[in-house]
């Protein structure tokens, strides 16, 4: 009888441990087979005395039954467990089907970010000719014809005697001619220069153009504006300085430059060194281009200016080569 | 400029390190290039001429560190013998040349500079040459003022005359280059010949040689305009041109001739002839200020104290009235080319005094009154468009906005309707683009060279033409090979024509223009019929299709080259603002499907519109599901939907219409129905 209860016991547990067809082999072998504990039993049952035989028979053959259903129910659980993982193969690693994207244009992306951080500090938007008249390119901003500091930018003329912009400047004339102080505009462009295409020069780039006017604007003013852009720009902790600098339109005029973010203004070939970044010109406007527009400069003031887009790009990105953004191989599109 | 130390410190004492100097000197407007313990080397502002000196740097160092300028002595003996025997001086033109004053010294012994002069002048990057060409040159450095030494027993009928150049004349400079004059440059000759190219460089037949024994030597003011041009038209920038065109200082002209002149006697043995040639048409006078305390605060958002402004301006050479809140300040000679107004003190206070103690503040411009709404708008379309062109495949390029005469004649481009650049970089960029497809061409070209076969490339961009609308933007793309990924099903016939189409009727969803007609093109530039103009109310936007053959083999494509290109502006004038239908339908759709072979040349706007004509308010929509092409035989599926607005339409009411709709098809395009 201890047989019985000791045998039921065992299987049981041991059923729970079957993991694969041959560990099912040896609990059935063990159990279930011709020489199995099973068999063992009923082979013993003839030598019981014949009133006991039907009381042990009876046990046995429960015991049986249980074993065989449990066994059974395993080996259908490991089953369909299998089934599963031996499900019909299919490949997924096959490529996607339909449009590969395709990308905008780094200098794009560069002009949008430069703009929309501009945008959310309620600056306007403005847009200007790319073809212009000398006045507006030069004259109006205090650069009068002649003038040597005109050599500044090297310019491409029209036969009809107008020119290729050679910076977004003239936007703060147009813009100034059809609005009143006080406001806060910003201009992106294409700008012209006549300068032979090589690593740093194209003919070609873009240019946005920032301009802030109103009675009380001060030149911390434009110290404090373009450090909260340079900060979003390129991060919070870089430091920012503000050093004095030449610009026919603007007195006193500052170059604006950020800690090197390539050698984090330890020095390095793209700072030349420095350990800084020229990022921007920028200026009180001149009395003299308020009075191009008929403002009272004694009442106004203001400041702008202005960057280079793709310079800016190619510092954040590492770019050697200033043509890359004009040849438009589109291994080098597609990484951005 | 390169300013060796010991001779900066002869006109200022400093003990700050290099380091320390340059930096200061950096944020101070003053770029420094280089510095070791003996030499700096500096980059100057364009407005700041006074700079390219010695004395001028030694001046900025006395403002930014606040220590005395030291002013030198000059001892010059002169003898007894009287200039005016030995040459006079004639200036024809005042407005070209307002001073100019002249020296002669005798018996000279023209030999080697002492070593100290030889090292002075070696460390600023000037080849020793003479005693007296070194001397003229050290003053140059010293004082900014560019000095020129002629040979007087060189100089025909003891006179010198400053005038014009007649046109084409020739002259041998120094260089011993021919050049060739306009009557726009300025000369200095004798009686006979041309000696000089004002404010440029010497002419070789009155130059000092060994045999040299008479000296004439000159200091002028030059116009800046004037010598701007000339050195311009002759591609000649020397050191005496590179200050001349920054203006130079009009009471220098007279030291450094004295000092010039007191060195070369003492160091080649000559004999200063007694006073000076000095022509000019007025005295020089130096302009006052008035600079307000207030205005400073008003452009700076800081005050500076009053002590701080008079010892910056006075170290820097002004000398400053005070009142109780103005002062009078006079400006010095050498800074009277850039300081003519309140606001140029302000600055030189401003850079003096340091950017890094100017606040930090934020003046946030109420702009409710501005209306910028058309270039937000601008904005946000075109940037709309640029992710749909991403979206669809094409990478965003960057071209040019310049084209060359052989590019458009490849791209069948008449090159009378471009706006021609009157002075153009290079041959390949002599008039502005009239299409942005020439630069896409070019860019799948360069792709296409390096073994890039699948290229589709669009740009947004102005365009330029001599009539009507001198720019406007438009929006192109080109594609060759395929945008798609994974495994391309081959032949599907004029796929990337409908692609294309596809993508340009996206393009005018982004507008929410929907009335779009196409039509066949005849544009030199699209394959024989493969291409289609896009019209809006009547006015041609656009076109696609094919690029021609022939084009298409000058940048030796190989798979057929698919283009289109649409005026962005245009699409902006007559977007519309989308309207918002809220009433959906309540009653149940109908659909029945039709397909027919048509006839050849009956096209599918033909089919839709008679279904609509014919079905009336109850076609909501017809769909082309199929389009099949054999033996010579095309044929297309339709789903037509039927709703009603009022009911749910029975099947009699629905069958009604479409047979009227198929009979109509037949009679009026000849379709045939299939069964």
């Amino acid at each position: 009888m201890e047989d019985i209860k000791k045998i039921e016991q065992d299987a049981l547990n041991e059923i729970n441990l079957i993991k694969d067809t041959k560990s099912a082999e040896v609990f059935k072998n063990k159990y279930l087979g011709r020489k199995g504990l099973i068999a063992s039993l009923f082979s013993g049952l003839a030598k019981l005395p014949q009133e006991e035989k039907k009381s042990f028979g009876y046990q046995v053959n429960q015991l049986k039954n249980l074993i065989e259903k449990s066994f059974k129910d395993k080996i259908g659980s490991l089953e369909s467990s299998s089934s599963k993982n031996a499900q019909k193969f299919f490949d997924v690693t096959i490529p996607g089907k339909g449009i590969r994207i395709g990308t905008t244009h780094i200098i794009s992306q560069v002009m949008d970010e430069f703009i929309d951080i501009f945008l959310s500090m309620g600056f306007v938007l403005a847009e200007g000719p790319e073809i212009e008249t000398d006045y507006y390119n030069f004259e109006a901003l205090n650069i009068p014809s002649h003038h040597p500091s005109k050599d500044m930018w090297s310019t491409f003329y029209l036969e009809d005697g107008k020119l290729l912009r050679t910076h977004t400047s003239p936007v703060q004339i147009r813009f100034m001619e059809k609005n009143k102080p006080p406001f806060a505009v910003i201009a992106p462009g294409k700008v012209f220069r006549k300068d032979a295409p090589d690593i740093t020069h194209l003919p070609v780039f873009h240019q946005v153009e920032g301009l802030v006017v109103g009675e009380d604007i001060t030149m911390s003013d434009l110290k404090g504006t373009l450090t909260i852009f340079l900060k979003k720009m390129f991060g919070k902790k870089r430091k920012v300085r503000f050093r004095p600098s030449y610009f026919p339109f603007t007195e006193p005029s500052a170059e604006v430059d950020v800690e090197c973010f390539i050698c984090n203004g330890k020095g390095c070939r793209s700072c030349k060194n420095t350990g800084w970044l020229e990022i921007l010109g920028s200026g009180m406007v001149d009395p003299n281009v308020f009075s191009a527009v008929g403002y009272d400069a004694e009442k106004i003031t203001g400041f702008a200016f202005g960057a280079g887009i793709e310079r800016i790009a190619m510092l954040k990105y590492g770019i050697s080569d200033i043509r890359m953004f004009f040849e438009n191989d589109i291994r080098f599109l597609r990484q951005f | 400029m390169k300013l060796p130390i010991d001779w900066l410190k002869e006109f200022v004492d400093f003990d700050e390190p290099i380091k320390k100097v340059s930096d200061s000197l950096l944020m101070s407007g003053t770029e420094v290039v280089s510095f070791d313990d003996k030499v700096i080397e500096v980059d100057i502002l364009p407005n700041r001429g006074d700079c390219l000196s010695v004395r001028g740097i030694a001046r900025e160092i006395s403002a930014i560190l606040d220590k005395k300028f030291k002013e030198q002595k000059i001892n010059l003996v002169e003898v007894d013998e009287e200039i005016s025997g030995s040459v006079s001086v004639e200036v024809q033109d005042f407005g070209l040349c307002p001073r100019y004053m002249a020296r002669v010294i005798k018996d000279v012994k023209i030999g080697e500079s002492p070593s100290w002069l030889q090292q002075r002048l070696l460390s600023s990057g000037i080849r020793p040459i003479n005693n007296v060409v070194d001397i003229t040159n050290y003053c140059m450095l010293e004082f900014g003022q560019p000095l020129h030494a002629f040979d007087l027993d060189l100089i025909d009928g003891k006179k010198i005359i400053v005038s014009k150049a007649k046109n084409g004349e020739k002259v041998v400079t120094l260089d011993g280059i021919e050049r060739i004059l306009s009557n726009e440059d300025l000369i200095i000759s004798d009686a006979k010949k041309t000696v000089a190219i004002a404010g440029v460089m010497g002419c070789l037949n009155s130059e000092i040689n060994p045999s040299t024994k008479n000296i004439l030597i000159e200091s002028a003011f030059f116009s800046p305009v004037s010598i701007n041009k000339t050195s311009k038209n002759l591609k000649l920038r020397t050191e005496a041109s590179i200050r001349f065109e920054r203006g130079v200082d009009f009471e220098a002209v007279k030291t450094a001739l004295d000092k010039a002149s007191s060195l070369i006697s003492q160091l080649s043995g000559g004999k200063c002839l007694k006073g000076s040639i000095d022509v000019k048409k007025t005295d020089f006078k130096r302009g006052k200020i008035i600079l307000r305390i207030d205005r400073i605060k008003k452009i700076l958002g800081i005050e500076v104290p009053k002590l701080k402004i008079v010892k910056i301006l006075e170290n820097l050479g002004f000398s400053v009235k005070s009142n109780s809140d103005k002062f009078e300040v006079e400006v010095p000679s050498w800074r009277s080319g850039d300081i003519e107004r309140e606001i140029d003190v302000i600055e030189e206070i401003a850079r003096v005094n340091g950017y890094d103690v100017l606040n930090d503040t934020f003046t946030f411009i109420k702009s409710e009154d501005l209306d910028d709404k058309d270039s937000i708008n601008r904005l946000k379309k075109e940037r709309q468009l640029r992710h749909l062109m991403a979206c669809c495949g094409f990478y965003e390029a960057k071209t040019f906005s310049m084209v060359g005469s052989s590019l458009m004649a490849k791209g069948h481009i008449d090159e009378n309707s471009a706006i021609k650049i009157s002075n153009p970089l290079i041959e390949e960029m002599t008039h502005l683009r009239t299409t942005l497809i020439l630069g896409l061409l070019e860019s799948a070209k360069y792709n296409f060279d390096r073994g890039i076969n699948d290229i589709a490339i669009f740009e947004i961009g102005k365009v330029f033409t001599k009539s009507g609308a001198k720019e406007k933007n438009v929006i192109a793309g080109l594609l060759h090979g395929s945008v798609q990924r994974g495994i391309i099903e081959k032949d599907k016939i004029n796929e990337d024509f409908y692609f294309i189409k596809g993508i340009i009727e996206n393009i005018f969803s982004i507008f929410s223009i929907c009335c779009v007609d196409f039509y066949q093109s005849s544009d030199s530039k699209i394959e024989n019929g493969l291409g289609a103009e896009i019209f809006l109310s009547g006015e041609k936007v656009g076109f696609f299709g094919m690029v021609n053959k022939e084009i298409s083999s000058h940048f030796d494509f190989i798979k057929p080259v698919y283009i289109f290109e649409i005026d962005f502006d245009k699409l902006l004038d007559l977007s519309t603002s989308k309207e918002i239908n809220t009433d959906l339908p309540k009653y149940p759709a109908v659909k029945r499907d039709v397909a027919m072979f048509i006839p050849f040349g009956v096209s599918h706007r033909e089919i839709t519109e008679t279904i609509f004509s014919e079905g009336g308010a109850l076609v909501e929509d017809v769909l082309l599901f199929d389009r099949y092409e054999g033996k010579g035989k095309t044929s297309l599926a339709y789903t037509i939907t039927y709703r009603s607005k009022e009911k749910t339409l029975t099947d009699e009411e629905v069958n009604f219409v479409h047979e009227k709709v198929l009979s109509a098809l037949q009679n009026n395009l000849n379709v045939e129905i299939r069964k």
